[in-house]
């Protein structure tokens, strides 16, 4: 696996791609680059990107203005960026200065504020610096034994509470993200397991906002998954249903009720705005826990539920 | 596909779409090789053979073993037809999903409805259940009102809603 330096000639900021007809959460994605130094079993970027390759953009000053003009064009209106969806935030050191320059230019714009999600440990270069409380790092959680069989090369578990604990001892706020979660007959008390185990080692306080999404796919990501693991893949014989959107899910009585048991441990653990990734508006009828204005109140800021618009809706 | 004939020999015929070629080479070789002997016994459409081919992927995801080793699917294209073997496949692939549909139904074939109908879409996805009715009288009407009366008090309504929402 090599680091490829090279232009990007499209746009280096757009939405969180959410399904149509689903509730997206008024997200938005950085990209300064692609491609992973992990290696996940289940990530779209299996074939989304057919080379192994990280592709790192050499032209930042374009990213820069682009995000600046961005930001200001929308005259202070609360905004979450994120820079970890095509690309871990943290895991590649040459994306170091990258993330440093980010948080130097939100520094004085507190409406905004930058996700940086990984699944490694690597947060020096955030403890090098005073804490921003519009800087938030994340992490993507799911029990030891799915990263060790699905999170291959990525930080343990602890190795992640560890390091976000002491993100938060620094003074950061950090988000926590649940997705995907592997939902069969056996794995449910592994992550009801997973929320004590990250709460008795995380402030509860300290978590701006807390997601959760269902393994989904789509027939792309099957087949290469299928063809990256000698044709077989324990998850993909779970039962699925093809939804609307095009994507294959766990049938939705199986996503409540993992939902559900799953938020039911989180709120005990604290006030923590918890959401649901690329959901319709029906399942979050019968959420027991919460219901979908939290999808336009996940700003720290905490300005008032109506300053965006529920997306994809 | 060399050490295939019957699987090469059915490209070359078919001219496949590109999803189908992907699974024909992502499979274990001992699905392929059972996909080579049934294309000895049966010329399925590309649609069909995919689908074949997936339930049979999926399964062996989460058994190991192949079903298509089972006799009873040989047996089953012989004598009907292969469609009748996707069929078989996919009630082994979604064994609690048909078994909450089934329960569904039976609930509803029970209650012996004479003008209410009640729907619910199989794939789980909308809210929950239709309930619709033709009526061309006043007396269907009120058969109607006791229809809807007798399956909420009796708890049968909640119980079909709950089995559906909850899957339980």
């Amino acid at each position: 696996m090599k680091i490829i330096y090279k232009e990007n000639k499209g746009g280096f900021i757009k939405p969180c791609p959410c399904s149509p007809g689903r509730l997206g959460c008024d997200y938005y994605i950085i990209a300064p680059g692609t491609g992973c130094p992990f290696n996940c079993s289940y990530c779209f970027l299996n074939f989304y990107s057919k080379s192994k390759d990280i592709i790192l953009y050499s032209n930042t000053d374009k990213m820069y203005r682009e995000f600046v003009a961005f930001i200001d064009n929308k005259k202070n209106k609360p905004l979450r960026f994120g820079t970890g969806e095509f690309i871990d935030s943290l895991a590649v050191k040459e994306l170091d200065s990258v993330n440093l320059e980010l948080a130097k230019i939100i520094k004085q714009r507190p409406n905004i504020v930058i996700e940086f999600k990984t699944k490694s440990s690597n947060i020096d270069t955030f403890l090098k610096i005073p804490a921003q409380d519009n800087i938030i790092l994340s992490w993507s959680l799911n029990p030891q034994w799915i990263i060790n069989e699905e999170e291959k090369g990525t930080a343990s578990l602890e190795e992640r509470l560890y390091a976000a604990k002491e993100i938060v001892a620094h003074g950061y706020s950090i988000a926590l993200h649940l997705d995907p979660i592997f939902m069969t007959e056996n794995t449910l008390d592994d992550y009801l397991e997973l929320v004590d185990k990250t709460f008795s080692i995380i402030p509860a306080k300290s978590v701006k906002w807390l997601s959760m999404g269902g393994f989904r796919y789509v027939e792309d990501l099957k087949l290469a998954i299928l063809e990256n693991n000698n044709g077989k893949k324990w998850f993909l014989g779970e039962e699925y249903i093809k939804c609307e959107d095009g994507k294959f899910r766990y049938p939705k009585f199986l996503r409540l009720k993992f939902y559900n048991r799953i938020g039911e441990k989180i709120k005990q653990k604290g006030a923590i705005k918890t959401y649901l990734c690329m959901e319709g508006a029906q399942l979050w009828k019968d959420i027991s826990w919460g219901d979908y204005s939290v999808l336009t109140n996940l700003h720290p800021l905490e300005i008032g539920k109506s300053y965006g618009s529920i997306t994809g809706y | 596909m060399n050490s295939h004939p019957e699987i090469s020999s059915y490209i070359k015929q078919k001219n496949p779409s590109r999803v189908l070629l992907r699974y024909l080479t992502a499979i274990p070789e001992d699905i392929r090789d059972s996909v080579n002997k049934i294309l000895k016994i049966s010329n399925p459409n590309p649609a069909t053979l995919k689908q074949l081919i997936e339930l049979t992927s999926d399964i062996n995801s989460k058994t190991g073993s192949n079903p298509l080793d089972n006799k009873g699917i040989i047996e089953l294209i012989k004598n009907s037809g292969i469609k009748d073997a996707v069929k078989k496949l996919r009630r082994m692939r979604m064994p609690k999903t048909n078994k909450i549909i089934s329960e569904i139904n039976n609930e509803i074939k029970n209650i012996e409805l004479k003008v209410l109908k009640i729907d619910f879409d199989q794939s789980f996805e909308s809210r929950g259940l239709t309930l619709s009715a033709d009526i061309s009288s006043l007396k269907d009407a009120e058969l109607l009102k006791e229809e809807l009366n007798d399956i909420t008090a009796s708890g049968v309504l909640e119980r079909i809603i709950k089995k559906y929402k909850m899957g339980d």
